[in-house]
């Protein structure tokens, strides 16, 4: 098979590849790769940056797919997700934390909805923030918080925190799993 | 011509994009859907998943084992739907694995088989009357209020005063909150018919929860504790020694401990002599011995030995004494966790009741051989300990294991040949999604008619073929 053939081959082939995760949280951003598609949900910041030095189409998409639905007021918040990668998104005023990490498909679980049944949205929120949240974790949220791994003392889940207009650079990382051992 | 790095035919990344893995999922409990999620989050790998379920419906204990009256904890679903929606999942029910197919099979067709089955047998007391008419597992008693087919005919007694439970984790508080709950709190929610029309004619008056342990060993969560104190009609206490030698050591324990312990102690003075409420007292340093029965052989009362706690409350000596106590009851209820079923075809280990695995692999034997392409997840995989929030963490935990696996090699599978077909040559009625989701619109048309989010049907002939 000649190169252009190949080429050619691959390039059919994968136009017709199916969306891994067709739901309605993940779309790819096509940063003009045909061999490399991105997929939005838990792709790293980082690997977006590397992506764009080769095509500087990339920038635009970068900040199409981080920016909130047009609108309301925004402020920027930072999500550190588990590989320790960030995410500055722009968080409706409003909103609960959750609900903008599903936005900006960064990698947060939310098993109940939001209904304080479960602590999969449990979230650290940097010391400097804790006090400003404008709000304290009730006993319902601590009782569910109770259960979460990683809990610290600046733990919140991310459904009961409600963005306010003074959270500019607020900051908020998802801890880690639980390890399994041997 | 586009930009972009070019891509070698026989480099392994280029193969992996053209190449969709195939993964048997059994189970379709929160372990095979969160474990299908996180592979499918994957960037570097592509997979079609194949979820086998031996019952006919999906959900495993988010249907047949939360509380009716804890519906946000199902919430869940809706994830699990999206899921079963996708074009690369498959949902096929009324599968038991083991039997319709073998794992064996399963690993000659798929790349990837993960044994997310649950822990589907219950512990037992092991002590006399265990087996008397009026005594009842956990898995029985739930599976009747959550409608579980073969429990449906269950017809717990519950017209005596007391009813006794053995265990002190959240089944257990589940258990007396059902039976004690006011019927207003019951009747709106997806509880089975046929247990709210036995609720309705109870005589319970009072439900004891024994533990053998002391109240920081206690494994319910504080949650399900606190909702004993909202409900109207109903009178929490708990009965301890060492009251005082508890509460001296609070301030050192983290603080998960220490809300709950508080909560505990705050019930422990005893409720008022007489009252129209119900009693839910939670008992600390009783180990069963006997369950008696009358002349019908039904259970009359149960008989207990009082254990002795002492030392680091935290991890406490429990020593026998020689106190015992016979409390009557006519029903008796044993909720002391659950063990993994032996599944035909995978390895076991019969000492501990589990399947020898390491970081998610199965092996051989206990610190033997890989079982190449064969993993575990949830309750299979740890035992029937811990929430939604544990089973996220274990099934993504198995994602990367699998997913580590693979980048080191890929097994050769058979090419061709759906199992679907080879379960129909055999006779097996698979339910797929599409006829779940019909199930599901009946039960929720049927609920509706009640004020209820569905109401479950305990026979699905009607929707589905006769196998």
């Amino acid at each position: 098979m000649t190169s252009g053939l190949l080429v050619a081959t691959l390039r059919n082939h994968i136009r017709r590849l199916p969306l891994l995760n067709p739901s309605p949280r993940s779309t790819i951003v096509n940063c003009g790769s045909l061999i490399t598609p991105i997929r939005r949900k838990a792709t790293s910041l980082a690997r977006l940056r590397t992506v764009s030095a080769e095509n500087p189409h990339c920038n635009q998409n970068v900040r199409r797919c981080l920016s909130a639905k047009s609108g309301k007021k925004t402020v920027k918040v930072q999500f550190i997700d588990r590989d320790g990668d960030s995410f500055i998104v722009d968080a409706q005023i409003g909103d609960n934390l959750m609900k903008v990490a599903h936005q900006h498909d960064i990698d947060l679980e939310g098993a109940c909805e939001g209904t304080l049944s479960c602590c999969t949205c449990h979230l650290v929120v940097h010391p400097d923030w804790y006090d400003n949240l404008g709000s304290e974790p009730c006993e319902d949220e601590l009782d569910m918080l109770d259960m979460a791994y990683g809990l610290t003392d600046t733990s919140r889940l991310g459904c009961q925190v409600i963005v306010k207009d003074n959270f500019e650079g607020l900051v908020v990382r998802i801890p880690p799993y639980e390890p399994q051992y041997t | 011509m586009f930009s972009g790095r070019y891509v070698c035919s026989r480099c392994p990344r280029f193969s992996r994009l053209l190449s969709t893995f195939k993964v048997a999922v059994v189970g379709s409990g929160p372990a095979g859907f969160y474990t299908t999620q996180e592979l499918l989050k994957s960037q570097s790998h592509k997979f079609s998943v194949d979820i086998f379920e031996k019952s006919a419906v999906p959900f495993g204990l988010v249907r047949f084992g939360v509380a009716p009256d804890h519906p946000e904890v199902k919430n869940c679903i809706s994830t699990f739907e999206e899921i079963a929606s996708r074009p690369n999942v498959r949902f096929l029910g009324n599968v038991a694995v083991g039997y319709d197919v073998t794992v064996e099979e399963l690993l000659r067709k798929y790349h990837v088989v993960v044994l997310a089955y649950g822990a589907g047998s219950d512990n037992k007391l092991g002590i006399p009357g265990e087996e008397a008419a009026g005594c009842y597992t956990s898995s029985e008693f739930v599976g009747w209020f959550n409608g579980v087919p073969q429990h449906s005919s269950l017809n717990p007694d519950l017209s005596g005063e007391n009813v006794a439970i053995v265990g002190h984790g959240n089944v257990a508080l589940d258990c007396a909150r059902i039976i004690a709950a006011p019927l207003p709190h019951l009747e709106k929610t997806d509880i089975a018919e046929h247990a709210v029309e036995c609720l309705r004619k109870r005589g319970v008056r009072s439900v004891n929860l024994y533990g053998r342990r002391g109240v920081m060993q206690f494994q319910g969560t504080i949650k399900e504790v606190r909702e004993f104190t909202k409900l109207s009609g109903v009178r929490l206490s708990v009965e301890s020694d060492n009251i005082e030698q508890i509460k001296s050591v609070l301030s050192s324990i983290p603080r998960p401990k220490k809300r709950l312990t508080d909560l505990l102690l705050k019930h422990s003075s005893p409720p008022p002599p007489s009252s129209s409420d119900i009693s839910v007292c939670i008992k600390f340093g009783w180990t069963p011995l006997e369950i008696k029965t009358d002349d019908t052989g039904h259970v009359r009362s149960i008989v207990l030995r009082k254990n002795q706690i002492s030392g680091d409350m935290m991890s406490p000596d429990i020593t026998p004494t020689e106190e015992t106590v016979e409390v009557p009851c006519s029903c008796v209820i044993t909720s002391i966790g659950y063990k993994v079923l032996k599944l035909p075809g995978v390895p076991f280990c019969d000492l501990t009741h589990s399947i020898p695995e390491d970081l998610s692999r199965v092996l051989e034997r206990p610190g033997g051989a890989r079982v190449p392409g064969l993993y575990t997840s949830g309750w299979a995989r740890r035992g029937s300990d811990g929430v939604l929030a544990t089973t996220i963490t274990d099934s993504a935990n198995t994602a990367h294991s699998i997913l580590e696996d693979l980048e080191k090699g890929v097994r050769s599978v058979e090419e061709g040949g759906d199992v679907s077909d080879v379960l129909v040559e055999r006779g097996v009625g698979v339910v797929t999604f599409e006829k779940w989701q019909e199930i599901d619109s009946l039960e929720k048309e049927k609920g509706r008619e009640k004020g209820k989010p569905r109401e479950k049907l305990v026979c699905y002939s009607d929707v589905l073929e006769k196998r």
